[in-house]
């Protein structure tokens, strides 16, 4: 609770229902001011609905969102900007139209700051939105979301549709605003990008989060013990029930086990069936976040 | 946040002054080569304001009707950025019925100068326009059953994602037919109905020119009530359609 208290953004036991999917279950998660915040999953984890119910565009079944405290207003979109994953531009409407529609709209637009940003995406201002290739009209979304300098920025699938020059000034972008104070969360499915802008991520899979923490400590904890045999990699009964032990996967001569925690255990059981090499290799995003909804995926077909 | 609503209604207007435009310019040719031909003849009639008003806003409705779907339009993949300006959404669908009326009022503007003054002064007969003691009613009652009849376009389209244009287009049918029953020679029972209905239909409240007895233009509506009344009925279903689309609006999900 101490921790919400700070968060710019506190999402409690939030759940989303359509029909008889649930798409979000149960999520809570706090972002600290000035932290930038990975939303991971597949495609249908509930990403995209989890940023709908916290900005008001869907109303969650259950749970709570607030924003410095305070549940989500109209104000609140005087600092906060939202880029969606699909465009929601006006077709019809040209780039500059569209800066003309967001200045008018939000007291802290800055004219000067959205030139700057539609010289570094580079793309036509003249243009009718609908006239604009994918990329660029992420680009003009994320033009409009940078130009009034806000406070809180959601992102959903920012870089989507962006060549990896265009990707890399997002990155940099999300992380000069959190620099500046702002509170940034956004989802991707490119793990590389979260792994170097996010500060805290949430693994979310079939509506819920499976791993959610810092980065660093969450690269830190997750190791992979890897072991090579001279024949095929033995059975080595009941290491899958240890609970530390996420997967374990063999192929061949190789046994790789995903570790949580401490390893000691794990890299003694394996020891014992005298493997010609052992070593233990930190985890990285990705291989923690395949762990997470591989294992989750296996616990839940076990259930079934 | 009106910008946008002011393009989209300005983009709508001059369409409607092209195409009027067009019209004059085919009405033009006709009179030029009728009076060439020493076939035009013109008759002493005295217009009144009322059935130019009539005649403008059966033009205006065409734009009106697609002016109804603009909060549809929002529901086809733009709620995401219209839900995100520091405004409530009550606020933001008033926004946009503001910015509609002032095209509601353009577009019957335009048709009035474009398709009643200007062909009747290529035919001579501006002169032969009277202007009523009534006539700021009468425009107040053409305006206002043009507003009721955005307003329950609005009402029938609010909550709709895609076909919006279809709906308001094809409500035309109903309307329309459930308005002129209101006339038909019915037994009392099924007319007692239709009345009832047409109370709550916009389209039983167009002002229609009726026939021309002795020189003098009748004007009403399919319902037969006087002009201070009927500017009652459209203002109140105006303003429940409208308060309806909202409520209907702000129930949506993006």
């Amino acid at each position: 609770m101490n921790e919400s208290r700070g968060a710019a953004i506190a999402v409690r036991d939030l759940s989303k229902r359509y029909g008889s999917t649930l798409a979000v279950s149960d999520l809570s998660f706090d972002i600290p001011k000035g932290s930038i915040f990975g939303l991971l999953g597949t495609n249908g984890a509930g990403k995209t609905t989890t940023f709908k119910c916290m900005l008001g565009l869907a109303r969650p079944n259950a749970g709570s969102v607030a924003f410095d405290g305070i549940p989500l207003r109209p104000q609140t979109f005087e600092e906060l900007s939202y880029v969606p994953e699909r465009s929601a531009l006006y077709g019809w409407m040209t780039g500059k139209q569209h800066l003309e529609h967001a200045r008018r709209s939000f007291r802290r637009f800055d004219a000067a700051r959205a030139n700057e940003l539609a010289s570094l995406f580079a793309f036509d201002l003249n243009k009718k939105a609908s006239k604009l290739s994918k990329g660029q009209q992420s680009a003009l979304a994320l033009v409009l979301a940078f130009s009034t300098r806000p406070a809180l920025l959601v992102l959903d699938e920012p870089s989507a549709g962006l060549d990896p020059l265009h990707q890399r000034h997002v990155l940099d972008l999300m992380i000069d605003a959190a620099a500046g104070g702002a509170t940034v969360l956004f989802s991707s499915h490119q793990i590389g990008q979260v792994e170097r802008a996010a500060d805290r991520v949430s693994i979310l899979h079939q509506g819920k989060a499976v791993m959610s923490g810092e980065v660093d400590q969450l690269k830190a904890s997750e190791k992979i013990v890897e072991a090579t045999f001279e024949a095929g990699a033995p059975a080595l009964n009941g290491i899958d029930a240890d609970p530390n032990v996420r997967r374990v996967m063999r192929n061949g001569r190789l046994l790789r086990a995903y570790v949580r925690g401490d390893c000691d255990a794990v890299v003694r059981r394996i020891t014992q069936a005298a493997p010609s090499s052992i070593r233990v290799i930190d985890q990285n995003l990705e291989d923690i976040f395949v762990a997470a909804v591989g294992a989750s995926a296996s616990l839940r077909g076990e259930r079934e | 946040m009106y910008y946008k609503e002011l393009i989209r209604v300005a983009r709508a207007l001059k369409i409607v002054a092209i195409v009027c435009l067009i019209l004059d310019a085919a009405a033009g040719a006709v009179v030029v080569w009728a009076r060439l031909h020493g076939s035009l003849h013109t008759e002493p009639v005295q217009v009144p304001l009322a059935a130019l008003f009539a005649l403008a806003a059966f033009v205006a409705i065409f734009p009106t009707t697609a002016f109804g779907t603009s909060l549809a339009c929002e529901n086809e993949g733009h709620l995401e950025l219209a839900w995100t300006k520091p405004a409530s959404r009550a606020r933001y669908a008033l926004v946009t019925f503001g910015v509609d009326a002032v095209g509601i009022v353009g577009a019957f503007a335009i048709a009035l100068v474009l398709l009643t003054v200007v062909p009747l002064a290529m035919l001579g007969m501006a002169g032969s326009i009277t202007v009523g003691s009534t006539a700021m009613l009468e425009l107040l009652r053409d305006l206002g059953f043009l507003f009721a009849w955005y307003a329950l376009m609005q009402t029938l389209t609010a909550s709709l994602r895609g076909g919006a244009g279809l709906v308001a287009g094809l409500s035309w049918i109903p309307a329309l037919v459930l308005a002129v029953l209101a006339k038909a020679p019915l037994p009392p029972a099924w007319h007692d109905v239709i009345r009832f209905v047409d109370y709550i239909n916009p389209m039983a409240y167009f002002s229609n020119v009726d026939a021309q007895n002795n020189g003098v233009t009748h004007i009403e509506n399919f319902l037969g009530f006087g002009v201070d009344i009927t500017i009652v009925a459209v203002a109140v279903l105006a303003f429940a359609y409208a308060a309806i689309a909202i409520a209907q609006w702000r129930r949506l999900e993006a």
